[in-house]
């Protein structure tokens, strides 16, 4: 089955052990205001433009079959007509526009993952990362079923917001789970995430209870949760599901508000990175509720 | 090692005395020096008639015996070839004339600035330059050659004009068995049965630059001596009885062995006044003598400081350049190249507490010099590479790495013998070589392949100049299919190596004429048993070496015109030719196009890579047809050092994309700047694909980092990781350029030259520059991210 993709990083440093290269899949069913890869949470392609670099020379409009482009200063797209197939892309001199998302298949896809080799050596590998990979997951397990078949390390990123049925399937050829718990209170997920948190948390047991390796993530999110309660909550939780669970808090990252801007959109989170400080504060509260293993950079 | 060694290694802090003389040394100004020249001019005029060798050993020795010399009062090692630090020294030997046209401006010129005295100037001109004129090396030179360098100048710029040849690693262990009263006794033994009147000479030499040497030592243990009775310092009083000994009998400690070292560094520069003349893998050779006074007690502290002393030392001496070449070399390299770690002849570690301590030492003084090179293989230990790692992320792109299972192998396909190779050091920058025993002329020349291409699709011409400078073999417009203009390229490649070869043949012969230099010898093998003076050829090995300059031009230029006007047909000939003959001035589309619609060297796309890696095979094949002028081959090397600016400002547009007289690609192997978007691995991964095993005489990586990446133990251990990958994929070296804040402003500034630096953090991935101001300026002010 094919998937829709729409970034690979190499040299990913922080996607799990060692050195990795990150597959992102595109499509999420979870609306965290503070998302770091808003491109990611449409299923569908989209097409991007990037007016600092257009020469507005108009090759993009008049090669437009469906004409969905038109030209007065900048290039407008009229999202209803385009296709996305991507003419405009092709013919466009100077990068200006492009297709956020494309089909791959499986095999392809672990290609892509596979040209690092060189680097993983013995402790990197391979990630897939979103979105959401637990909405394509039946593409996701095929992909890293190549990968593992080559002896490389495999690992997701994911929310777990997805049907029991994907994480079965993944467990067997997935090396390291990273998951993120981000809210504990049921009511705040839902209010703030869109969903509840009941199928999250039931799959997180599974995880753990089916032997999974897992690294269990919250990112820091000012205003939203890095409050000590939130914190404290989802400590106690995980530690009565797993006493010897990693658990990492990852500081919150503002670089996202780049792409918020390149999408006309208002990013809802101010503030920056919480301090060394703010940190320890938190990693105190973790040691206070018997957390075996903080994972620190 | 023990890491509990290591540990006690890379606590211990800079000594004090190291904190001061370097203050003292960085703070003192730095002045062009004709002291040696007056000596030298007038050892020649009473030498006249006398065989060059004799002239050269006489002229050295006078200079040995009496150059003012100096000590610091807290200096523990000794010796300069100025009174003062960082001089540079006029050399009319090898070049007057061009001292005489530029001597006023070495105040004001924009690299390597010296200041000057005007009474210097003065008698320069007056007793100096007449005596010189048309005798030196530069003249003779030029009237020798000029007008077939010139010819070629734009395409091929030929070296070691008006400068003698160095990138040379001597045979330090063996100075240091001997040291040079027992080269004197050895010269001594050969002239008891030696006839040939050629191989005498050069033994007298010989004998003549050790009497030189032993004086100047001796000279120094004089000064220490008296200024110890005048402060009673002990150190001075240290230093007296190192120097007293040194200058009759070899070293036994580490203190001595150290500074015999240095002395025959100084002395080979007074005799050679050369770009490099390198101390190679310096762990190895002095860890006896650190061996003997661990063993008496010596501290590590008092072991480091020593190290360190001498790291200070090897900043006190720079090299005046003249204005053009001070350019294509800015920064006054003086390659006081330092090896550390790598294998033993017969593959095991050679790593020892030495190789930590010049970690140590480069961490604490972060100066240009010494040039440390880490040699790594596939069974590196981890805690070495860690260190190294670490030292790196203090930013002063040392320790460079390079690659033992790259270098070895390239180095054994050039007739180097399989210990000579597992044995090989660095010169100069980034030059291979073996140790002791090679001369291996590595600055031959430097064949810039782009403006050969350049001649190769305007049928010959020049397009900075209109003239015709190469032979008319078509143009763009003519060649009816890319194959055809590959075959173009190549004959425009033969017809300018043919006469490279030509020129850098009647230089090496000028060398051999005017510059024997016996000191050097006396530590290349085979030059004693021989009786042969290295520019004659007597080093056991004989190479010249000629520098492929830029492969991802060559490679994103061609993969431009075979993608865009010979395969998709989307530019045509005609066009092209048109936007670079003008520069893009009406042609922005044209210029975009090339730019973004034509995949790009440096990002893991195998065809194109593979073009770059076609040309470079080609031109190293080509060089496998030539003799040197010492009877040995020609070897190809891949870098520039600071040479990709003047050398794209000969270059007109080019299909690339890139303007006219805007530099090329930095480095040697890089991609050019801006262009490789896939990151760190995907560059790699290109780069790879290059032909190093014919690459024999290096090549440079230059890759940039932000500091951040290099802040935890997590972050060191995967650039460790990153090392072990390069090593595995056989890439011969790189070296790392840790982002500081003002090349970050330059980011903002620029960013077209910088668009592929990502910030990395979990789960996300940005380019530095296309993210919003403010939160360049988090990054800048490295608050947060670990990032790469």
């Amino acid at each position: 089955m094919n998937g829709t993709i729409f970034e690979v990083k190499r040299f990913a440093v922080h996607d799990g052990e060692g050195l990795r290269t990150t597959l992102f899949l595109k499509g999420c069913p979870l609306r965290c205001p503070w998302c770091q890869n808003p491109e990611g949470i449409d299923p569908a392609p989209a097409l991007w433009y990037n007016p600092t670099v257009c020469l507005g020379c108009g090759g993009c409009a008049a090669a437009c079959p469906n004409r969905a482009l038109t030209l007065g200063g900048r290039i407008h797209v009229d999202r209803k007509t385009c296709t996305r197939c991507g003419t405009c892309v092709d013919r466009c001199p100077a990068g200006a526009l492009s297709l956020c998302g494309r089909e791959v298949s499986p095999r392809a896809a672990a290609d892509l993952l596979l040209r690092d080799r060189a680097f993983f050596g013995t402790d990197g590998g391979v990630t897939l990362s979103g979105g959401e990979v637990l909405l394509q997951w039946e593409f996701a397990a095929e992909v890293l079923a190549l990968c593992r078949e080559e002896g490389v390390h495999t690992a997701i990123e994911t929310s777990m917001q997805g049907p029991r049925a994907a994480l079965e399937t993944l467990l067997p050829v997935t090396d390291q789970f990273l998951v993120d718990i981000k809210l504990l209170d049921a009511e705040e997920h839902r209010r703030l995430l869109g969903v509840d948190n009941r199928l999250i948390l039931d799959n997180y047991r599974f995880l753990c209870e089916n032997g999974a390796n897992v690294l269990t993530r919250t990112p820091l999110i000012p205003g939203y949760t890095d409050s000590e309660n939130n914190i404290r909550s989802i400590a106690r939780f995980i530690r009565l599901v797993n006493p010897e669970a990693r658990y990492e808090l990852l500081n919150f990252n503002p670089l996202c508000r780049s792409k918020y801007s390149a999408l006309e959109q208002d990013y809802p989170v101010t503030g920056g990175a919480l301090s060394p400080q703010e940190l320890e504060r938190f990693y105190t509260i973790l040691a206070q509720e018997g957390i075996a293993h903080i994972i620190k950079e | 090692m023990e890491m509990e060694l290591i540990r006690s290694i890379t606590n211990l802090s800079c000594p004090e005395r190291i904190r001061v003389l370097k203050e003292d040394m960085v703070s003192e100004p730095r002045y062009a020096t004709i002291e040696q020249a007056r000596i030298v001019t007038r050892s020649y005029q009473a030498s006249e008639g006398k065989p060059r060798c004799i002239q050269r050993a006489l002229a050295l020795k006078a200079a040995l015996e009496e150059i003012e010399i100096r000590i610091d009062p807290e200096e523990r090692i000794v010796g300069n070839r100025t009174a003062g630090v960082r001089g540079g020294v006029v050399f009319p030997e090898t070049g007057a004339s061009w001292v005489d046209r530029e001597f006023e401006t070495l105040p004001t010129r924009p690299q390597d600035k010296f200041q000057v005295r005007q009474e210097d100037i003065d008698e320069f001109r007056r007793d100096i330059l007449p005596y010189w004129k048309g005798r030196s090396l530069e003249d003779q030179v030029r009237q020798a050659v000029g007008p077939q360098v010139d010819a070629i100048g734009k395409v091929v710029k030929i070296n070691q004009k008006d400068h003698s040849q160095g990138h040379i690693c001597p045979n330090t262990k063996k100075w240091l068995a001997l040291g040079p009263h027992g080269i004197w006794e050895q010269a001594q033994e050969h002239l008891k049965t030696v006839v040939d009147e050629k191989q005498r000479n050069f033994y007298k030499s010989v004998a003549l630059s050790m009497e030189g040497a032993c004086h100047f030592i001796r000279r120094y243990a004089d000064l220490a001596r008296s200024m110890y009775e005048e402060t009673g310092k002990e150190n001075l009083k240290e230093v007296a009885e190192v120097c007293a000994k040194l200058a009759k009998e070899p070293p036994e400690t580490y203190h001595e062995a150290v500074q015999a070292s240095w002395f025959l560094y100084v002395i080979l520069q007074m005799e050679g006044n050369a770009s490099s003349f390198s101390p190679g893998r310096m762990d190895q050779y002095l860890y006896p003598y650190y061996e003997n006074s661990r063993k008496a007690g010596m501290t590590l502290a008092d072991a480091l400081e020593l190290t360190e002393c001498l790291w200070l030392k090897f900043n006190q001496l720079v090299y005046l350049r003249n204005s053009n070449s001070a350019r294509y070399f800015a920064g006054f390299p003086i390659g006081f190249n330092v090896a550390l770690g790598g294998q033993t002849e017969d593959g095991q570690d050679a790593s020892n507490d030495l190789s930590y301590l010049f970690l140590q030492a480069q961490a604490h003084l972060l100066l240009p010099q010494p040039n440390l090179s880490l040699r790594m293989y596939k069974d590196s230990p981890q805690e070495l590479l860690e260190l190294a790692s670490r030292v790196i992320g203090l930013g002063s792109g040392m320790p460079q790495v390079f690659n033992d299972e790259a270098v070895v192998p390239a180095l054994e396909s050039h007739g180097v013998s399989h210990a000579d190779a597992m044995n090989y050091a660095i010169v100069g920058c980034v030059e291979l070589t073996t140790h002791g025993n090679a001369l291996a002329w590595s600055d031959a020349a430097m064949f810039n392949l782009l403006k050969a291409l350049e001649l190769t699709l305007h049928h010959g011409v020049d397009q900075l100049t209109g003239e015709k400078t190469g032979p008319d073999l078509g143009g763009l417009d003519t060649y009816a299919t890319f194959e055809e203009l590959e075959a173009a390229f190549a004959k425009q490649i033969d017809y300018f190596s043919d006469r490279m070869v030509e020129c850098v043949t009647a230089v090496e012969g000028m060398h051999e004429q005017l510059l024997p230099t016996p000191f050097l010898s006396a530590v290349i093998d085979d030059c004693m048993s021989l009786g042969k003076d290295v520019t004659q050829g007597g080093a056991h090995y004989n190479f010249a070496g000629v520098q492929a300059i830029q492969v991802a031009n060559v490679a994103d230029s061609l993969a431009a015109i075979k993608q865009l006007v010979y395969d998709e047909k989307r530019i045509p000939a005609g066009k092209l030719l048109h936007a670079l003959k003008t520069d893009f001035a009406d042609d922005a589309v044209i210029r975009t196009m090339l730019l973004n619609k034509a995949p790009k060297y440096g990002n893991d796309i195998a065809w194109v890579d593979d073009l770059g890696a076609k040309w470079v095979n080609y031109f190293a094949d080509r060089l496998k047809q030539y003799r040197n002028g010492r009877g040995g081959i020609y070897q190809m090397g891949l870098y520039t050092v600071s040479a990709h600016v003047p050398m794209g400002q000969n270059v007109a547009a080019s299909a690339d994309g890139r303007r006219s007289k805007d530099p090329l690609a930095d480095g040697g192997v890089s991609a050019m700047y801006g262009r490789d978007t896939n990151g760190p691995t995907a560059l790699l991964q290109s780069v790879a694909k290059l032909p190093f095993v014919k690459a024999s005489n290096g090549t440079l990586l230059n890759m940039k980092f932000l500091p951040q990446f290099f802040q935890t133990d997590m972050g060191i251990h995967k650039f460790v990781n990153l090392l072990r990958a390069v090593c595995r994929l056989g890439i011969s070296h790189i070296q790392f350029n840790v982002l500081n804040e003002t090349d970050l402003r330059a980011a903002q500034k620029e960013p077209e030259k910088y668009r592929g630096l990502t910030v990395r953090v979990a789960g996300y991935t940005a380019y530095f520059t296309e993210l919003a101001p403010d939160l360049q300026e988090e990054i800048i002010a490295r608050k947060t991210y670990e990032s790469a």
